[in-house]
């Protein structure tokens, strides 16, 4: 009896261990999934629970793979990330300004994935686009976002003022601007950012349909040309004639924004998520979007976003099939309508959402004019020398000519470093 | 009119110009926190919301996980203060009734560190924590917390503790404490006070400290306070005004209450010990 | 008070004559000393590393650089401006602080209704982090939207629209106003401290001996107060000097760095523009200045009390 009753519990306990052993085993290759950690910036506060879900539909459609997203937002993205590369703890995939990439990817922190990509995959983007990802011939990243910039106009103000239709040239705006500003204290032509995130890219659209350059053809600075320096003029003149909304130096790109939800500006110079505020904080506020106005050269600022494998990742070929995932035609269309940026699959440049909606295909009208701003290590430190020039020569205090020679200056020295 | 009553009214008229300055944040606070998002940037701004608008607070603890944050805030201040004073208290007594060498080394030695920002000892200080595995870790910051406001704490325990007579402790060695022992239940009774403000002090800089908590603190579920308003907020294009404000308001609840209620004891601890 | 000038904190009173253990007080210090010495001692060494080393925009180490980081520093225009603001920051902030947080702790102790109400106002712009309170202001300034002009306009002054951060000298201004206002309620909280320590039965013999208002504050208080400003001073130097927040989140430093200060410049130098060298080498020229302050601040308040 007690033998049977032994073997009972002999059974019992060998059947038990069997049983344990086989989900240690099934955890074992559980845990032999790759784990892919992916870092996104948001653009809007819907940004991270966009690619929280994204992920968990591809963990859910595959076995090997596991990926976690973090997100944060773009004022901390930098900071972070070098902290981060720095102490080696950076994640596997990593968003960035596409403006980082090249220090970045100088200074090794960056793996090159043209190797990982398959030709189909490397077929399906814009060229211009994923161009703009490759220095020194590899691909750095992936051109996850791109946006080119527009004039969005107030309809109603232009129509009580007597303007019609958007201005076509620097000299129009200038007139236009003076007829809307006349319409009351609190109403102003045209916004002018005189500070923050992306001043300068204000001054390139003048810059560039000024006919001037970042770069000169003997590859040196660019900021202090004649083009440039005219380019400046023109939005000096416009301050003068005090058709821009006050303060300028104090001014930065949300300002402007919020202003122009408002209704109290009457142009203002922005980019597609402009549209996405707009429909959530004044969807009764009637507006235009048009070509940036020309002088000599027509000409819009294209800026792309990088979606990286770092360097430092032991599962770069997961991380890959992860962006492919992140790349199909579904999962852009979808993040396209969430943040309103302009397609960089070639599949896409069809969708209706971006051809039959009016302030969508503009932007995708403008983009064989795009320019962009140079992929060179430190450019950071050149826009914001940049930037500081401007600000001397929009506030008064020395003239653009003289203002413009200073950061041309540093930029030269910073090519040489 | 009494003499005390013509008193007061000086009293407040004389600080009626800084107590106008230091509200009138708290008014714009309070005013925007109860607008909806679309009533913040319209073309005729009022100080009096259209409608009254909760949703921006039910925003914050419901969908965006604050009341977590503010846990955390609370988790680490606490954990801090309790450390700092741990090894403050021991030290400033040392200091205070010992006799060493080198104290006042000691002492510049305290006061150097709080020479150099954390933000510029950020990439050091992030390199060790990783090199402990311990980035994410409220452990980390209360650690690196205490580093840094300790050296206060003992400087203001110090002087309190030079306040208060020896003569209490000798008595109760006479009759055959030891020293421990007189410690506990003469000594520390007596400078309760002083250690309450020095936890506060503590309690404070912790509570609102910043770039050391954003550099370590990464999950979205171990954030603090400042760190979640910042990240709830910092969007590319656009800032939330509404809910920056609520959240804003909703973090200094806790410590305005704390000021209320230790408000005489927060004097009495000074008044006798100050920093000399 | 002893006389000596070694050492940069005012030494307590002596000749105790407790205990001779010095391995037990030792053995009490010891836990303060290793917890800083881990946490900030490692830091400062990385820095002070960085600063002479030829470092990339991660940290890693390339060679040894001797000064050139330094020199980089000194040679850039704008690290030399940064200084030059930081000075003016420095002194403003702390000298408007200790200015009005001086009436305000005498007020605050005396007793009238509702100086628990008081009390706790002037406490509050302490309950909210630098970064918060900086956001904030930043929003109550705004030309268009902010609530400052919305209020000054309802009274009848001519602000509408009018833009506080366009200008350098009316956004610094600011800026030093934001910066008074979060260090009042430290500087406040240990001037009461000081007030209340001043016996009444002073005032008392003063007020016998005919001096009255101004002469007891002049005579009485403010020689009583002495060691609590001197370190009201020290510490508010040295938190203001090394503030990042209130600059950062207002102005960034513009425009054309006219607000920048050394923190926010090496903040741009380390994180910004990925130079780690020069960002490490203006800390330590940060560091420097704050010692040198320290020592020579100490040191002069000291000797006008031992010649007393």
């Amino acid at each position: 009896m007690s033998i049977r009753k032994n073997g009972f519990w002999r059974g019992l306990v060998l059947g038990t261990a069997c049983a344990a052993f086989a989900t240690l085993g099934l955890a074992e290759a559980a845990l032999a999934k790759d784990t892919v950690r992916v870092r996104i910036a948001e653009y809007s506060t819907n940004t991270g629970d966009f690619f929280i879900e994204m992920a968990d539909r591809f963990n859910a459609s595959q076995e090997d793979i596991e990926v976690v997203i973090e997100h944060l937002p773009w004022p901390e993205m930098q900071q972070q990330l070098i902290t981060d590369i720095s102490a080696g703890t950076a994640p596997d995939i990593s968003h960035m300004a596409t403006r980082w990439m090249a220090g970045f990817a100088k200074d090794g922190a960056l793996a090159p994935i043209e190797g990982l990509m398959s030709e189909e995959f490397t077929d399906s983007f814009v060229p211009t686009f994923l161009d703009l990802q490759k220095l020194d011939g590899h691909t750095w990243g992936l051109p996850i976002a791109a946006s080119a910039r527009g004039l969005f106009y107030n309809k109603a103000l232009f129509e009580r003022a007597g303007v019609e239709g958007p201005p076509a040239t620097w000299g129009d705006a200038l007139a236009a601007a003076k007829k809307v500003s006349a319409l009351g204290d609190d109403i102003y032509g045209i916004g002018m950012q005189g500070t923050g995130l992306d001043t300068e890219g204000y001054w390139f659209y003048s810059l560039w349909t000024h006919g001037g350059d970042i770069f000169n053809a003997d590859g040196k600075s660019g900021f202090a040309s004649p083009e440039a320096v005219a380019a400046t003029q023109t939005y000096i003149d416009l301050i003068e004639a005090g058709v821009t909304q006050p303060g300028v130096l104090g001014s930065n790109r949300e300002d402007l924004q919020n202003l122009f939800s408002a209704g109290k500006l009457g142009m203002v110079l922005s980019g597609p998520w402009l549209n996405t505020q707009l429909a959530d904080e004044a969807p009764d506020l009637a507006y235009g979007i048009s070509q940036i106005p020309t002088e000599t050269a027509a000409a819009t600022y294209g800026v792309t976003d990088t979606i990286s494998i770092l360097a430092g990742s032991e599962v770069k070929e997961s991380a890959m099939k992860f962006l492919e995932y992140m790349f199909n035609d579904e999962n852009r269309l979808a993040f396209g309508k969430l943040e309103g940026f302009v397609p960089v699959l070639k599949s896409m440049s069809k969708e209706p959402f971006f051809t039959d909606n009016p302030k969508m295909s503009v932007f995708l009208e403008m983009s064989p004019v795009a320019k962009f701003a140079p992929l060179v290590p430190h450019w950071e430190e050149m826009a914001e020398a940049l930037k500081s020039s401007l600000a001397a020569a929009y506030g008064g205090d020395s003239a653009p000519a003289d203002a413009l020679k200073g950061a041309a200056d540093k930029m030269n020295s910073l090519l040489n470093e | 009119m009494t003499s005390k009553a013509r008193k007061s009214l000086i009293c407040w008229g004389a600080l009626s110009p800084i107590v106008v300055v230091i509200l009138f944040p708290y008014a714009t606070m309070l005013s925007t926190a109860l607008k909806h998002k679309d009533e913040i940037f319209t073309f005729e701004q009022t100080w009096w919301p259209r409608e009254f608008y909760l949703g921006n607070f039910a925003d914050l603890l419901f969908e965006r996980g604050f009341g977590q944050a503010i846990f955390n805030s609370l988790y680490i201040s606490v954990g801090a203060t309790l450390l700092s004073s741990a090894v403050a208290i021991p030290a400033a007594y040392a200091l205070s009734r010992l006799r060493m060498p080198g104290k006042g080394a000691f002492r510049n030695y305290l006061l150097i560190t709080q020479m150099i920002s954390p933000i510029v000892l950020i990439i050091g200080l992030f390199r060790m924590f990783a090199y402990f595995g311990m980035i994410n870790d409220p452990h980390a910051l209360i650690i690196a917390h205490s580093a840094f406001y300790m050296a206060f704490a003992v400087w203001m325990l110090q002087s309190y503790f030079d306040t208060i007579p020896k003569d209490l402790e000798e008595a109760a060695w006479l009759d055959g404490a030891s020293r421990t022992r007189a410690f506990i239940s003469v000594f520390l009774p007596l400078c309760l006070p002083g250690v309450a403000v020095t936890a506060l002090f503590t309690f404070v800089n912790s509570w609102n400290e910043y770039a050391m908590s954003l550099t370590m603190l990464r999950d979205a579920s171990s954030q603090t306070a400042p760190v979640k308003i910042a990240f709830l907020t910092g969007t590319l294009y656009e800032t939330e005004w509404n809910i920056i404000m609520a959240a804003t308001l909703m973090a200094t609840v806790p410590v305005a209450i704390i000021f209320a209620s230790i408000q005489n004891y927060l004097v009495r601890g000074l008044s006798l010990g100050g920093v000399k | 008070m002893t006389a000596s000038t070694t050492t940069l904190v005012p030494p307590s009173p002596r000749g105790l004559r407790l205990s001779k253990a010095i391995p037990g007080a030792l053995l009490l210090i010891l836990p303060s000393l290793l917890l800083s010495a881990m946490v900030i001692g490692y830091p400062i060494f990385d820095v002070l590393r960085m600063s002479v080393a030829d470092v990339n925009r991660f940290g890693r180490v390339l060679g040894f650089a001797g000064f050139d980081n330094f020199l980089a520093a000194f040679t850039d225009p704008i690290f030399l401006q940064s200084a030059w603001q930081t000075l003016i920051w420095t002194f403003c902030v702390v000298g408007g602080t200790v200015l009005i947080s001086v009436p305000i702790a005498i007020i605050l102790n005396e007793e009238f209704y509702g100086r628990t109400v008081a009390r706790t106002i002037i406490l509050l712009p302490w309950a909210v982090s630098l970064a918060m309170t900086a956001l904030v202001w930043r929003f109550v300034v705004n030309g268009d939207f902010g609530t400052l002009n919305t209020t000054l306009s309802a009274l009848g002054l001519p602000f509408d629209n009018f833009p506080w951060l366009a200008d350098a000298s009316t956004a610094f201004g600011i800026e030093i106003l934001v910066g008074i206002l979060v260090s009042m309620p430290f500087t406040v909280t240990i001037i009461m401290g000081g007030l209340t320590a001043i016996p009444d039965t002073l005032y008392e013999a003063s007020r016998m001996d005919g001096a009255r208002g101004l002469q007891g504050f002049r005579h009485i208080t403010l020689p009583l107060l002495r060691p609590f400003l001197q370190i009201a001073v020290v510490l508010n130097v040295i938190y203001v000097f090394n503030s990042f927040p209130i600059i950062w989140i207002m102005t960034n430093g513009g425009p054309a760095n006219r607000t920048d200060i050394l923190i926010t410049y090496v903040y741009k130098q380390a994180f910004g523009f990925g130079k780690l060298g020069t960002a490490a080498a203006g800390s330590v020229v940060m560091f420097a200045m704050l010692l040198a302050f320290s020592v020579l601040y100490l040191y002069m308040t000291r000797s006008r009390e031992v010649q007393q």
